[in-house]
């Protein structure tokens, strides 16, 4: 028992944070959302049991299910959210902090802000190959699909994220 | 703007491609300013997102872990009570078959010292009949064969818990009448029971096994080794086991017909018997991915999906399949990883 418990704490803080930031990302930057769901998945892990997973899937195990926990979370919050986000987009205000903080919130938000934009299977591949550094066979098990259709996703999600980010920019150049 | 070649850009900056189209695409994106914008908007937007950072907050994870340790317990070490404690006793966390086996031996040994002492006359012992018991069913007992008292091994009557619903309980029996028995036939049935979701399947012997003993008299129980892990098997962890043989087999099926030359003298009986043996196997394939599909298991079902193409392919070849038909199916064997995944997947259930 102690042996499962160590093995399991170290995937845990192995995989913990990057699974945090996936899902932080998907969820569009609901952080305590994206480490409930998080623990979820390490919850059914435990639950399922280390050994019956062998050490180098656990990995794509816990993405998969992750992102499927992320989907019921998506689809429960959909028209809460949709609503809330306006309310809060108009009422947020600026605050005041370190130069450095504020650099890093801010390129936080920018980012989320590009990946809003995309459907959420395109956004889930292209943050496993970017982000996990996956390759497309990978991504295609975690997300449950064929590996064609991952090309075709990442190539979409970075050609739409392309032309958002050239608009933005002549924006911000022309103002 | 933008050049056909865009899409590609994509895979290129990925790695992939292979490296002749890459080192072909490579020399068109030098001289195409189309792709080379597209090559460096996907760097920097790679850049970006990998620049997203989350911070963990360590006493925040830390208290994560611990709850989640202590809230969900393996099912595996949720074996308790009356088999827990046996477990405790071998010094494991779960009963192994071969723990089943040295204690059958063992409570053998015990129930024959006990004969011996009393003596085969008239104990009521010589009664109960001697009937191989692989598992009890629904519904009312089994009576045995009628033939107590005749047969020469000794053996026992273990209710497997995986079949019995906890509510419908047995009719109560006579006295002294005989224990529930079932024939070896009828652990087929076993398995269609065993298909039922974990929640509405009973706790296991656990729950069942001590009530039987105590029925029955305790000690003077006696367990076939043989039909005890076969019970045991049922009642504990028979859907893993189950995909661990098949994944034995399939590995079994597929690292020989990976190994097999066309070019020999025998090559079209090893074909014939890898089709017979791969058609065979395609059946319990889909049903274990069915099965694992609504409980839920993704590894095993993931597993049994890449699996399946396969066993379908080696199925419909012809009886002299063309050297591209075999190196095909032999290069998907290989490319996908398949005889290690499910040497790793059969590994894992006899651990």
């Amino acid at each position: 028992m102690a042996n499962t418990d160590a093995e399991f704490a170290e995937v845990f803080n192995e995989f913990y944070p990057s699974l945090c930031r996936f899902l932080e990302c998907l969820l569009g930057g609901a952080t305590g959302a994206a480490q409930d769901v998080a623990q979820e998945s390490f919850m059914q892990l435990h639950r399922t049991g280390m050994e019956r997973i062998a050490r180098g899937e656990v990995r794509f195990w816990l993405f998969r299910v992750a992102r499927n926990l992320a989907l019921n979370e998506l689809s429960k919050r959909s028209t809460r959210q949709r609503l809330f986000g306006r309310v809060v987009d108009a009422f947020r205000t600026e605050t005041p902090g370190p130069v450095e903080h504020l650099e890093a919130a801010e390129r936080k938000e920018m980012i989320l802000g590009l990946l809003k934009h995309l459907p959420e299977h395109q956004r889930a591949a292209l943050l496993l190959r970017e982000q996990e550094e996956m390759s497309y066979v990978e991504i295609a098990r975690v997300l449950n699909v064929s590996e064609g259709k991952v090309k075709i996703d990442i190539f979409r999600a970075r050609t739409t994220l392309r032309a958002r980010w050239q608009r933005a920019q002549q924006a911000s150049a022309g103002a | 703007m933008d050049c056909d070649f865009t899409e590609e850009v994509s895979l290129l900056v990925d790695g992939e491609l292979a490296p002749q189209e890459a080192a072909r695409l490579g020399a068109h994106v030098e001289g195409c300013a189309a792709c080379r914008q597209a090559r460096e908007s996907f760097l920097l937007l790679r850049q970006e997102l990998r620049s997203y950072e989350w911070t963990p907050d360590p006493n925040a994870q830390r208290a994560a872990l611990a709850s989640i340790l202590n809230a969900s317990t393996p099912p595996r070490a949720r074996v308790s009570g009356w088999l827990g404690s046996l477990a405790a006793g071998f010094g494991v966390q779960r009963l192994r078959p071969a723990h089943v086996a040295a204690l059958a031996l063992l409570l053998t040994g015990a129930a024959l010292g006990l004969l011996w002492l009393r003596g085969s006359n008239g104990s009521r012992d010589s009664r109960r009949p001697e009937v191989n018991a692989v598992a009890q069913t629904n519904g009312p007992p089994v009576q045995a064969a009628e033939d107590g008292g005749k047969g020469q091994e000794t053996s026992v009557a273990v209710e497997t818990p995986a079949v019995n619903p906890p509510k419908k309980t047995a009719p109560p029996r006579r006295a002294g009448a005989r224990p529930n028995l079932q024939r070896e036939g009828e652990s087929a049935r076993v398995g269609r029971e065993n298909t039922r979701p974990e929640s509405q399947k009973p706790e296991g012997l656990t729950s069942v096994l001590p009530q039987e003993t105590a029925r029955l008299g305790g000690p003077t129980l006696l367990l076939s080794p043989a039909s005890a892990v076969t019970a045991y098997a049922a009642a504990v962890d028979y859907p893993s086991l189950r995909v661990g043989r098949h994944a034995e087999r399939v590995e079994r099926l597929l690292r020989s017909f990976r190994n097999a030359r066309l070019t020999g003298g025998d090559s079209a009986l090893d074909v014939a018997d890898a089709r017979r043996l791969s058609k065979r196997l395609l059946y319990s394939n889909i049903a274990l991915r069915r099965e694992a599909a609504s409980a839920g298991d993704l590894p095993v079902e993931g597993l049994l999906d890449s699996v399946e193409p396969i066993l379908i392919d080696i199925s419909n070849l012809p009886n002299a399949p063309s050297p591209a038909a075999v190196g095909s199916i032999k290069e998907r064997i290989d490319r996908r990883q398949l005889v290690g995944a499910l040497q790793a997947q059969g590994m894992s259930v006899s651990r």
